[in-house]
């Protein structure tokens, strides 16, 4: 595989072949993608949008919660006809989301623009079209970050994941109260995880005469996550995101919405972006996408991206947290 | 690049210049990694083999102990409250408010500058603290991988990524230091018996579902279970120790 170094030139254009004596040629409109980790944070629930903090005059912003309320808060006692009722005190805490910036940006020259075969290469509006995928990527990763700082551990750090961490977590969301409240909770592995507990699945006495039952719970269907896995109650997703620390594989399981995301919506750049950067505004993934005008006295044409975002655990005492570790 | 004692929560922290790993002469093919700090939380915890040896003047009798378990705070804007800085802001506010979320939630963060003992480390590593900056190229560009020094790196041929591997027993060791030097604190023997009592009662478990199995793999199992609980069972738990010499 060639880098195109930056920017891309008709130069650079990957000749490869050509310089090694051969006459090649491509075959348009078959531009293929590498294979990529294409897990949605959005899609599947991984993260879920907490708050737009445009205007709020800070970066960091607190996420209250209550507790000592409703259902978690019984009536006391009243012994005698005139006792007086002793008002409760609240438990209140927070959790807080920072908010990050991070950018993205491909340049071309209009060299490469004007010569290059059509369909064998990205023009700018397609690169500027995958550029939602690159945020949503990003924020995957951040993710994983957030989630591997979660310390109530499930698992070894000296073992392979296997079966009985599974039912360990299981056991875990069916003794904390309220842990499936806002739906099934979401765990998120590595992909040599999920490796290592078909491998536990394999030889599982439930399974080991029954291959039926055993595809069926191994989630021997295609994609990257696998609803309610095993009947137990959560969903599991696998990216290649997830932490390696210390040759320890750091998967989460987090309850619906323990992992928040803000943004700050970008809207209100237009009154100061010139027309001709063509800026695109996402507020709802707080990205600005825009034209580089700069670039046109060296004949080259780019765009960048630039995100707002930031993502954060919710506290312990509103969302079940537990990590999911197992050996390199 | 030092942070200001007032967001210590152990002692003074810096987070000096990692020291640069020399994994080859040349860049390593391997993905960048981000910079990070280590922070100790009271309920992480693990069980780890750690070697017989003598590290900064404390003796380790070696063998299984329950160790306490770091957690990787990523130095990535906008996870685990790690800031944008505005122009000519210094680095160290970037992690100011991840020490006082730390701080909170009563962690130890390690300073990546505190020495690791030279026992501690693998043989060739440079002396340093835990963070070490290696060369990397991925896909082309040049870039940085911030690893430990337990984390060691074998170049492949070509365009194959380079091959990692974790020398846990230096780490294990470096662990038993800290507890012992009193750098963090012991684990609390209640997460202890609780992760016992779980592991007593996989056995029963196991020796319970296992029946249908073919007898090799059943006596398998079940052995595996129990040798698990039995090593928990009389592992103790590192604490803090007194160092030779010392009165």
């Amino acid at each position: 595989m060639a880098t195109l170094a930056t920017p891309q030139g008709f130069s650079n254009g990957g000749n490869d072949l050509a310089a090694a004596g051969l006459t090649q040629s491509y075959l348009v409109g078959e531009l293929e993608t590498a294979m990529m980790d294409t897990l949605d944070p959005v899609v599947t629930g991984m993260v879920r949008l907490k708050i737009d903090m445009a205007g709020k005059g800070s970066d960091t912003l607190r996420v209250p919660y209550i507790d000592d309320v409703g259902f978690s808060r019984r009536f006391s006692s009243l012994a005698t006809e005139n006792a007086s009722i002793t008002a409760s005190a609240l438990t209140t805490g927070y959790s807080a989301i920072t908010l990050g910036m991070y950018g993205l940006g491909h340049t071309v020259t209009q060299r490469q623009r004007i010569l290059t075969q059509p369909g064998t290469t990205l023009t700018l509006p397609q690169l500027i079209s995958m550029v939602p995928m690159s945020y949503l990527a990003t924020l995957r990763y951040l993710a994983c970050v957030s989630g591997a700082t979660i310390s109530t551990n499930i698992g070894s750090a000296t073992a392979a994941l296997s079966e009985d961490e599974i039912y360990t977590l299981a056991a875990a969301i069916i003794s904390t109260s309220g842990a499936s409240d806002k739906g099934r909770p979401l765990v998120t592995l590595h992909p040599e995880q999920l490796n290592q507990l078909r491998t536990s699945l394999r030889s599982s006495p439930a399974f080991v005469q029954n291959l039926q039952a055993y595809l069926q719970a191994a989630g021997a269907a295609d994609g990257s996550m696998f609803m309610n896995f095993m009947g137990l109650g959560f969903d599991v997703v696998k990216t290649e995101d997830v932490v390696i620390d210390t040759g320890v594989y750091q998967g989460f399981a987090v309850s619906p919405g323990g992992l928040g995301y803000a943004v700050a919506s970008v809207s209100g750049l237009a009154a100061d972006m010139p027309a001709a950067a063509e800026a695109i505004y996402l507020d709802q993934y707080g990205l600005i996408i825009y034209r580089t005008v700069s670039g046109l006295d060296t004949a080259v044409n780019g765009y960048q991206g630039r995100a707002h975002l930031g993502v954060a655990l919710g506290d312990t005492s509103v969302f079940l947290q537990r990590g999911m570790i197992s050996v390199q | 690049m030092a942070f200001p004692d007032s967001q210590a929560p152990s002692g003074a922290l810096s987070l000096g210049a990692p020291v640069h790993a020399p994994l080859s002469v040349q860049r390593v093919n391997a993905a960048p990694g981000a910079s990070f700090l280590y922070s100790f939380p009271a309920d992480g915890f693990q069980l780890l083999d750690v070697p017989k040896a003598t590290v900064d003047g404390y003796d380790c009798p070696g063998g299984l102990y329950w160790l306490p378990q770091q957690v990787r705070i990523v130095n990535a804007s906008g996870a685990n409250g790690v800031r944008v800085l505005s122009e000519g802001e210094s680095p160290a506010e970037a992690w100011r408010y991840v020490l006082q979320i730390q701080r909170e939630k009563s962690s130890v963060v390690i300073s990546p500058d505190l020495p690791v003992p030279s026992e501690a480390l693998p043989s060739g590593a440079q002396p340093g603290g835990y963070l070490r900056e290696a060369a990397v190229v991925w896909r082309g560009q040049p870039g940085s991988r911030f690893i430990t020094p337990w984390d060691l790196c074998t170049p492949l041929p070509g365009d194959l990524p380079a091959k990692w591997t974790f020398d846990r027993s230096k780490y294990a060791l470096w662990l038993w230091w800290l507890v012992a030097s009193g750098q963090v604190p012991p684990v609390h023997p209640a997460f202890i018996e609780a992760r016992k009592g779980d592991l007593r009662q996989r056995v029963a478990e196991v020796e319970a579902r296992a029946n249908m199995l073919p007898e090799e793999q059943r006596k398998r199992k079940v052995e595996e279970a129990k040798t698990a609980a039995e090593a928990a069972e009389k592992a103790p738990v590192a604490a803090k120790a007194a160092r030779k010499g010392s009165k």
